[in-house]
């Protein structure tokens, strides 16, 4: 396992502080004091905030200098619900504990994905006893999906006195990748998709271990006896054996088209293109989780932008390479203009999703065309707080 | 207890400290009690089981009344003098609202500033040493506090934000490291006070014992001003003791009240109210303190008494100063340590002129012959021949009036003129001696004159002199009044007269067999010349009022004040005197110190090598031989620490019970600097994998470093788990992988 935390690169900073700009004036001005007035105890105070001082920037110091973090499996968020980002700190000091600190990522710019509306996530440690490590976790809630870059994760502590921060950038790269957000659909929506699904689930049978009649097909070698259609042999000289079904699940393709320039998109009075186009996004990554959840084996193609096509599968994993491929397209990128072409497998249920209202009513028993615009008919009052 | 009300109690504790060492430095007693008892109290208001809060509106209006007070008390006396005590008392009750308000991290923070204004006022209004002891506490506990509010509000703002495992901040492990933290943080913030307290420039003309409002308190001056009439507080400070030893060498007590003179003044400004020693040109001499002798000889040459002379031996308690009280008339000297005295030739004042004045006088006795004749005074003041010089007439017209209308009423029968004295030395000592006793038997008439030391009621009118006032209008005051009065008026009609101040030691203490002298004992006499070279002591104060000053204010806390005076005298000498000259004085010392130290160092390890070898008998040789093996026995322990040291630090590490074999502990010395190597080489395994599982995991780029490593860590583990006892031959394998990893691992990859 790489251990990244020796090589990377630490930049210290100094900050002081509104109370520390007090405390320094209120220090300057006992100065004067003791140096124009014969009070030996106003020496004895001034020295002591002078020391103060020192020592706050010693202790600090000191608390940092062989503090050493890294990032624990920076995986994924989803837009609008709460996720955390872990770090691991380590203090190698032998002697001295490590308190009152804070972590906090440092975007270097705004166009990272930062501008995607994420607040700079914070951790905070209590204390790291002397060569001990402690796990701290930031809360972090993005308000839209995308890739964001993670560059330095800046720790820093007021401690002792709470006048100078002092901060150690450690430039750490990594990208965290905001999925979309996920509506919950209406049941009916999601009936009638599982009523389609199944409808056109016979002309998807295929052979297998299932138990209903497929068909008699001619024996081939390596075929089991138990197979054998004793009553066509009946009435032939040929061997045929008897083929049962399996039941496959039912195959959802999602494909997003995005292939419209966005002044070609239909939006509604007040609604921006991009936010038509992430409306799509958010409306495939909803259909695609309820889908998942309904047992699909679910694909998606996206259309008009440059990205991998992924083929029908169930499972969770193909759900997380759906939510990544959504999260990494890139709205500002080029299009090209090709339009989602109709299905050629019989086997599957499409639903192309546009941004804005849908071009062309394409609702055949295969394929289902929506607008974006659909997304606020689709969801569930769940999220207004019924069913 | 939470950290965050254990944060709440430590900040109601710093402010119950900031408010007791703000009313020291007011002496008020009445409002430490109740300030710091409604601070007290709202703890159990606010954190009781009610838990109650003061509401934002009560507290609103609470504010206001604190702020009108602030500007009446500002309306009624607006004297920049009085400035800090407002905004001390503002900020008591301020911080006394606080705490009774609902609180965040930030308010603490809010309260810590509050407290700190409160000390910072006190400061600036007394020097007193309980008032330093509260400072001390209150600036070690500050930053303590400060320490806990920070950490507060880190959990505070953790507990809406984030979360971690950084562990709770509770418990002995976290307190163990807070307080070594803490205690670092305290002895860097004490030292540094301590170098800047050394080397901070003070101003050489500055008097840093001289105290800042809070009003006066009964001790000696050395110039008397009757400008100021307020209440003077009567401190039960002991400021030393003395013993009156007589030639037999036994501790004796005196016949009469004692007086050690400290300053004499003889010239009055009319313009400032004040008496200050005549000016002239110098009559000092210095004299060097012999310790071989047990008696310096203040006079050369020396005096050969013809009457009893006492030894008077004082040690100082917890006053800090130059000046060497003596009663009349001093004829020799002698401290435990060189130092130089100077003795003023008109006056017969001694005071310590020594450069060095980090150290003050701790103790010095004094020769004392209480009846001098000529054959005594005339080497002592000088030998003077010629005609005895009058001091100048009082310079106020009315107090000769008063003088030459008592002198008729007062003297019986026919009393010497003033040219008749002058013509005969005899006729005018006699005269000298009549006037004054007469005005001063007046003087001390009770029933006329009353002594006291509150003198708020001693109301001047403009133009007036406060001797007239004292004579004519008020006839009440203390000390320095009756003795400026008298002086007054013996100048007046030309009887040579001056006011001396010192203590008069009266408190015998028959178990001790010496006198105990207070600040309350400082007084204000008069010498009146009655020969050639003698002055002879006048008191005009009632001698009742002295004596009940020395009986009143006497307590069983008296019988164990001399504790707190032993610490009040290093306070005083060490601290508070601490100024620019004896700044001056330590760098000199300590650039001679430092000077030639080499050469020093150098002579100090020859002297001890040549003791040794006197001691052993050795020769040259024999020494050098013997040192060279003591070196060899102390590099060969130092080595063995060290090797116990880090076995120990291996064994604590990997786990090894005490009777594990050397072997075993060998093993994992090398499997633990492994693992070390692999750290350094930014590559360690998680908290949760073994290391035979981290090493595994990496990739193929290591292989050969994971090759090497491998057995050492199976060595290891064999040992440590399965009780295997290493061979020298798999210890001498595991070394050779040892350093070829390390070679390898310093590589780039």
């Amino acid at each position: 396992m790489r251990r990244p935390v020796g090589r990377t690169r630490i930049r210290y900073r100094y900050r002081i502080r509104f109370a520390g700009l007090l405390y320094l004036a209120m220090t300057l001005l006992l100065g004067v004091a003791a140096a124009t007035r014969p009070n030996n105890l106003l020496v004895w105070i001034f020295g002591v905030m002078l020391g103060a001082i020192l020592v706050s920037g010693v202790v600090s110091g000191f608390m940092l200098m062989r503090l050493e973090v890294r990032r624990v499996d920076v995986g994924t968020a989803i837009a609008g619900r709460t996720s955390r980002l872990r770090y691991e700190l380590t203090n190698r000091s032998r002697f001295w504990s490590a308190f009152a600190l804070w972590i906090r990522e440092h975007p270097v710019g705004k166009m990272d994905g930062w501008e995607h509306g994420l607040e700079t996530p914070q951790a905070h440690v209590m204390q790291i006893p002397p060569g001990e490590s402690v796990r701290a976790e930031a809360w972090i809630e993005p308000r839209r999906r995308g890739a964001v870059r993670l560059r330095e994760v800046a720790v820093s502590t007021r401690f002792p006195f709470g006048l100078l921060e002092k901060v150690l950038r450690h430039e750490l790269p990594a990208t965290l990748l905001v999925h979309p957000k996920v509506h919950p659909l209406r049941r009916d929506l999601l009936d009638a998709l599982r009523g389609r699904a199944e409808g056109i689930s016979d002309l998807g049978r295929r052979a297998g271990a299932g138990g209903e009649f497929l068909g008699v097909r001619e024996y081939r070698p390596g075929d089991s006896l138990r197979r054998l259609a004793w009553k066509r042999l009946a009435g032939t000289s040929r061997l045929a054996v008897v083929e049962r079904s399996s039941g496959g699940p039912p195959r959802l393709r999602l494909v997003l088209d995005l292939g419209r320039r966005p002044e070609e998109i239909r939006t509604r009075a007040g609604e921006d293109a991009r936010d038509a186009e992430e409306r799509a996004i958010e409306l495939v990554a909803s259909i695609a989780s309820a889908a998942g959840e309904l047992g699909f084996e679910t694909g998606l193609e996206i259309v008009g932008v440059e990205a991998r096509r992924i083929e029908p599968r169930s499972g969770r994993r193909v759900l997380e390479r759906i939510m990544d491929a959504l999260a990494r397209i890139d709205l500002t990128a080029p299009r090209t203009r090709v339009a989602a072409g109709a299905s050629s497998n019989v086997r599957e249920v499409r639903v192309v999703v546009e941004p804005g209202e849908a071009t062309t009513l394409d609702a055949t028993e295969r394929s289902w065309r929506f607008g974006s615009g659909r997304l606020d008919a689709f969801v569930a009052d769940a999220e207004a707080g019924t069913t | 207890m939470s950290l965050g009300r254990r944060v709440r109690l430590e900040v109601l504790i710093l402010a119950v400290l900031a408010i007791a060492a703000f009313c020291v430095s007011q002496r008020s007693f009445g409002m430490f009690l109740f300030a710091s008892g409604l601070a007290i109290l709202s703890w159990y208001v606010t954190e009781g089981p009610r838990g109650r809060r003061l509401p934002k509106w009560l507290s609103l209006a609470t504010l206001g009344v604190i702020v009108a007070n602030a500007c009446w008390e500002w309306f009624l006396r607006p004297d920049p003098s009085e400035a800090m005590s407002i905004l001390g008392r503002f900020s008591m009750w301020l911080t006394v609202l606080k705490l009774y308000e609902s609180r965040g991290a930030r308010d603490d923070a809010q309260l810590l500033a509050l407290t700190a204004v409160l000390v910072i006022s006190g400061t600036l209004e007394t020097i007193d040493l309980l008032f330093a002891v509260l400072l001390v506490a209150y600036g070690l506990d500050v930053m303590r506090v400060a320490m806990l509010i920070e950490l507060a509000s880190v959990a505070a703002s953790a507990s809406v934000g984030s979360a971690a495992d950084g562990g709770p901040a509770s418990g002995r492990r976290f307190t163990r490291s807070l307080r070594r933290t803490v205690g670092f943080t305290l002895a860097g913030a004490t030292v540094t006070a301590m170098v800047v307290f050394a080397v901070f420039p003070r101003r050489l003309d500055a008097d840093p014992r001289r105290p800042f409002g809070g009003g006066p308190v009964s001790g000696f001056v050395d110039e008397v001003d009757l400008f100021s009439g307020e209440r003077i507080t009567e401190s039960r400070r002991e400021v030393f003791s003395v013993r009156w030893i007589d030639r037999q060498g036994e501790s004796v007590r005196f016949p009469q009240p004692m007086l050690l003179r400290g300053a004499v003044m003889d010239r009055y400004q009319v313009v400032s109210n004040r008496w200050i020693p005549a000016r002239g040109p110098s009559q000092a001499r210095t004299v060097t303190v012999r310790e071989d002798l047990p008696m310096t000889p203040l006079s050369i040459p020396s005096v050969r008494p013809r009457s009893e002379t006492y030894r008077q031996q004082v040690e100082m308690r917890s006053m800090s100063t130059a000046t060497a009280f003596a009663a009349f008339a001093p004829i020799g000297v002698h401290t435990e340590e060189r130092r130089t005295f100077a003795i003023d030739e008109r006056t017969l004042v001694v005071r310590e002129i020594g450069l060095d004045r980090v150290s003050r006088l701790q103790s010095y006795e004094v020769q004392i012959e209480p009846y001098p004749g000529p054959e005594t005074l005339a080497p002592l003041l000088g030998r003077r021949g010629g005609a005895v010089p009058s001091l100048p007439e009082f310079p106020i017209p009315e107090i000769r009036e008063i003088a030459l209308e008592l002198l008729s009423d007062l003297v019986d029968g026919e009393l010497p003129t003033a040219d008749q004295a002058r013509a005969d030395p005899e006729v005018r000592w006699e005269r000298n001696r009549i006037v004054s006793r007469a005005f001063a038997s007046w003087l001390q008439d009770t029933a006329r004159f009353r002594y006291t030391t509150d003198l708020r009621d001693f109301i001047r009118l403009d133009g007036e002199d406060p001797i007239v006032a004292f004579l004519q209008r008020h006839r009440f005051g203390h000390c320095e009044y009756f003795a400026s009065a008298l002086v007054a008026l013996c100048r007046s009609v030309g009887v040579d007269a001056r006011l001396v101040t010192g203590f008069v030691a009266m408190e015998w203490d028959p178990g001790t067999r010496q006198y105990l002298v207070r600040e309350s004992n400082a007084h204000a006499w008069v010498e009146v010349r009655t020969g050639r070279f003698l002055w002879s002591s006048i008191d005009p104060t009632p001698p009742e009022s002295l004596e009940s000053i020395a009986s009143s204010g006497r307590g069983w806390f008296d019988r164990f004040r001399w504790i707190y005076d032993r610490a009040e005298l290093f306070w005083s000498s060490r601290v508070i005197s601490y100024d620019g000259a004896v700044q001056a004085s330590l760098a000199e010392r300590l650039g001679r110190e430092f000077e030639g130290a080499g050469d020093r160092v150098a002579a100090w390890l020859d002297d001890g090598r040549s003791r040794l070898a006197q001691r052993l008998s050795l020769g040259r040789t024999a020494t050098v031989w013997f040192l060279a093996v003591s070196a060899t026995l102390m590099a060969g322990a130092a080595a063995g620490a060290l090797v116990l040291r880090r076995r120990r630090r291996v064994r604590r590490r990997s786990g090894l019970p005490r009777s594990a074999p050397a072997a075993s502990l060998e093993a994992a010395s090398v499997h633990l600097e492994t693992m070390d190597l692999w750290d350094r080489a930014g590559l360690a395994p998680a908290s949760w994998q073994p290391p035979r599982a981290f090493l595994q995991s990496l990739g193929a780029s290591w292989s050969e470093a994971v090759a090497l490593s491998l057995p050492i860590v199976d060595l290891h583990y064999r040992s440590r788990f399965a009780g295997e006892v290493p061979t020298t031959t798999q210890l001498g394998d595991v070394r050779q992988r040892l350093e070829r990893l390390r070679i390898l691992l310093r590589r780039p990859h």
